[in-house]
């Protein structure tokens, strides 16, 4: 089975914190980090969100898979700068080629930055339940079509790739062979399972619109009236006290 | 009593809009014209694609409004049109359960999806919170509230998506082939769910090929050849005209279909319609009489060997453990051969590791721990395209592999990636066109075609390769039981023919009938490995394996204390034992007078 769940279960103080509230989390940060762009500002912004994380009960295996993913940025984005963008002294030019050793610690930190922000918004979803999402967004005053549109292209992700694997298996047991010969012809060979995938998706798509429909949604309701939200998103005090802090310090970040 | 029906179907035509522009329409239904009263169970009979589902879908209204096409008559719903009454709008008095739980749970939370169509209809939070607690119950999904419906088990999900549509407290419960995806516990346990909710005033209308499951509910059943009203009426009409409806591939329940050949045969049973009646009456029947001396019959004929034509690799499973990415054991220690020319039955429950097992036989799953070899070949060494020249597999779903413009092209896949000449290819094409009767839509893309039609497509686009070993899995999940017995028979003949061919199942009918060995399958390990007649007579292999012995099985158990040979579990071999003790002991009661 293939999951596309980031959520960790859990009992900690962000973990039940509002959803709406926790968003500023990621907000404030990528302020932070924009307006003060310092390698000691985003060293901390780095540290301290790992010990939060920590704290919350995210496993450092999910820690390492976010490092893991920004892998490649950390080799090539360094790289590009100390090669082409100077920073300080050029000890070496030729061509377009101006090698600068600033440029390789200034293109580090401009990953780490990246590395900050992913983490930021990683801490959001780590930490909050899917089944809160839609809430979320319609706590935002978002339009409700809006949001469970979005919500149920995140729901059937997992379904569509589990599609992509049947597909995949079932034409390798015909004997599709996708391993072999030169790279145009290892994608010409995919196009099958895709073509396959897609008539699936279509028939799911079809499907999984009368259904909807069929469970009363976008039901004629008595004027006055409008769609309920069931246990809606509410501010508890622990809620607006974050909240507050939460305004203060990105209004000091805005006016530093 | 209300007079007003429930559901009216008022001289329904309707043809889907034509495939290519041009082409003409083709009614799906012709004049479909029958009630369904309120409190009323009914129950819709009839083949693979012959417009069941269609017919349905007209209660909700989603055929024609959303559909298109030629609609002419009228589906009245309590009084009112649906082809006039939104669909969203008509949804508060049909509950409408789909064939598929996945298209129809799209929340990651159980609670929230049965608040879902609740909240659509702009009712109270309370409201809400009381119909959430009260639906979950009703389908004994109380306890799983927080879980995901993904994590949930296929019957959950069924029941699941049930107390989604319950929650509104629709009038009627319209309900499309609930049971196909299901185990036979699982169907068990929808069965009683059901029977709990029709207690009161409700309505149901379902469809359904398990006509042995929905007989219980005591339905009147109504019956759909080639678009047309063939039959309605109780079951003791059924088995009036079971003849008829036989010949026109409507499904009967098993004993029913078996009293009345017995009567044809000159025996006096009664009409039988479920298990129950069928032991009482048949208990009688061969107790009435005195005891006179009890034939002996002959053990069941072992299959000869076949030709070998083929030489179909030997297949050796040596202490395999497989585990998932997401770290789901999956398989824990089997040990498991299978000989040339075998046919064998990979059963238990959903998710006890038969596919993953099948899966492992032409390499697209290597073990994380023991090995399996075809022929001489360790699979982890061997691709699967060349593993696909001796093993073929034919999945479940038939829409995971069809993606081809033309059924022709389709079937002429497997063979082209295994490098046969053209000539050859087309050869096989016309070969599999001519065997599965695909003749008239060869040049049809396949992905249009019906249910029945599509597997058959899939099985031919496998077999094309004339694959020594063919695995097969659940092959007649949603056909109607003649559909299934063609292609059984076909399955027979490839088995004559010295193919090794490994069955993926639920249906313990099919295995009675069909099948010489059985695996049993649960949490990943092999329970039972033996003769279908072996199985059924260990009931707590199948209570742990959450299987139920087909009727013939349990029929022929019961009735083994009055002499009757307790391993005649098919068909013709039950119906052959049942005449010859009924006339041992007529000749000895005529004898003793």
């Amino acid at each position: 089975m293939v999951e596309f769940d980031l959520y960790v279960p859990g009992r900690s103080w962000l973990h039940r914190l509002d959803p709406r509230v926790k968003l500023l989390i990621p907000l404030g940060v990528s302020l932070l980090l924009f307006l003060h762009f310092t390698p000691l500002v985003v060293a901390s912004v780095v540290v301290g969100l790992h010990l939060v994380l920590w704290r919350a009960g995210v496993p450092w295996r999910r820690l390492a898979w976010v490092w893991w993913m920004m892998l490649p940025l950390f080799i090539m984005v360094p790289l590009a700068w100390f090669l082409f963008q100077p920073v300080g002294r050029v000890f070496w030019s030729w061509g377009i080629f101006r090698l600068s050793w600033g440029g390789l610690w200034h293109g580090f930190w401009v990953v780490m930055r990246l590395l900050a922000l992913a983490l930021a918004a990683f801490l959001w979803l780590f930490t909050t339940d899917p089944a809160l999402f839609v809430r979320t967004f319609v706590g935002l005053k978002m339009p409700y079509m809006l949001a469970l549109t979005v919500a149920l292209a995140l729901r059937y992700l997992p379904t569509i790739a589990g599609l992509y694997i049947q597909v995949h298996d079932a034409q390798r047991a015909r004997g599709l062979d996708l391993d072999q010969g030169p790279i145009w012809q290892r994608l010409r060979v995919r196009i099958p399972i895709l073509i396959a995938v897609i008539i699936g998706t279509l028939r799911l798509a079809q499907y999984l619109g009368w259904a909807l429909e069929t469970r009363a949604l976008g039901a004629t309701l008595p004027p006055g009236h409008r769609r309920t939200v069931w246990r809606p998103l509410r501010l508890r005090r622990e809620d607006k006290v974050v909240l507050g802090i939460l305004v203060i310090v990105i209004m000091i970040i805005l006016g530093w | 009593m209300n007079t007003t029906p429930a559901l009216q179907f008022d001289n329904i035509t309707y043809a889907y809009p034509p495939l290519r522009t041009g082409d003409e329409e083709h009614p799906v239904l012709r004049g479909i014209h029958f009630t369904v009263a309120q409190g009323e169970r009914a129950v819709l009979l009839g083949r693979t694609g012959v417009g069941k589902t269609t017919l349905l879908l007209t209660t909700v209204g989603i055929v024609p409004q959303r559909t298109g096409g030629l609609f002419r008559g009228r589906a009245v719903v309590l009084g009112e049109d649906a082809r006039f009454t939104p669909v969203p709008d008509l949804a508060r008095r049909v509950g409408f359960l789909f064939q598929d739980p996945e298209v129809q749970l799209f929340h990651v939370r159980v609670d929230d999806e049965v608040a879902f169509a609740l909240e659509n209809l702009g009712l109270p939070e309370e409201e809400i919170t009381r119909r959430v607690t009260w639906a979950l119950e009703m389908v004994g999904l109380a306890e799983e509230a927080h879980r995901r419906p993904a994590h949930l088990s296929g019957g959950q999900k069924q029941r699941l998506a049930l107390a989604a549509v319950l929650a509104m407290q629709p009038q009627i419960l319209v309900l499309d082939e609930p049971t196909s995806s299901l185990d036979p516990a699982a169907r068990q346990e929808l069965r009683e769910v059901l029977a709990h909710l029709l207690s009161g005033e409700r309505t149901l209308f379902l469809a359904t090929q398990e006509v042995d499951w929905a007989v219980e509910f005591g339905p009147t059943f109504h019956a759909l050849a080639h678009g047309e009203r063939l039959f309605s009426g109780p079951s003791t009409a059924l088995f009036d005209q079971a003849q008829r409806l036989e010949a026109q591939g409507i499904p009967l329940p098993q004993v029913t279909r078996i009293a009345h050949k017995l009567r044809s045969l000159g025996i006096p049973t009664p009409p039988v319609f479920t298990e129950q009646e069928a032991l009482t009456a048949w208990q009688s029947l061969l107790a009435a009489r005195p005891r006179g001396p009890i034939p002996s019959f002959p053990p069941h004929p072992r299959a000869q060997a076949p030709e070998p034509l083929l030489h179909p690799p030997p297949i050796h499973v040596e202490d395999v453990h497989f585990t998932y990415e997401d770290g789901t054991h999956a398989l824990r220690g089997v040990t498991w051969q299978v000989e040339p020319g075998e046919m064998v039955a990979l059963v238990g429950a959903n998710a006890a590791g038969k596919t993953t097992l099948a899966k492992h036989l032409n390499g697209l799953l290597r073990p994380t721990r023991g090995r399996v070899r075809v022929g001489d070949r360790d699979t982890r060494d061997t691709s699967v395209a060349l593993l696909a020249r001796d093993v073929g597999y034919v999945f479940q779903n038939p829409d995971h592999q069809i993606f081809a413009s033309t059924v022709r092209e389709e079937i002429a896949f497997a063979p082209r990636n295994l490098g046969m000449t053209e000539e050859v290819v087309k050869g096989r094409v016309e070969e599999m066109l001519h065997l599965f009767d695909l003749q008239e839509v060869a040049d049809y893309p396949p992905a249009v075609l019906g249910a029945g039609q599509r597997r058959k497509v899939a099985l031919a686009s496998v077999l094309a390769a004339h694959p020594p070993v063919l695995i097969l899995d659940e092959p007649t999940v949603g056909l109607d039981p003649l559909s299934a017995r063609e292609l059984m028979t076909r399955v027979k003949d490839l088995h004559r023919a010295g193919h090794t061919v490994i069955l993926i199942t639920h249906d313990m009918a099919l295995v009675a009938e069909w099948v010489p060995r059985v695996t049993v399958m649960a949490q990943g390990q092999v329970l039972f490995d033996g003769e279908p007649n072996d199985l059924f007579a260990r009931s707590h292999i199948l209570q742990q394996a959450r299987l139920l012995p087909p009727p013939l099985a349990r029929l022929a158990h019961a009735l083994a204390p009055l002499g009757f040979p307790p391993d005649a579990i098919q068909e013709d071999r039950f119906l052959q034992a049942f005449v010859t003790l009924f006339r041992a002991q007529q000749e000895a009661h005529d004898g003793r007078v």
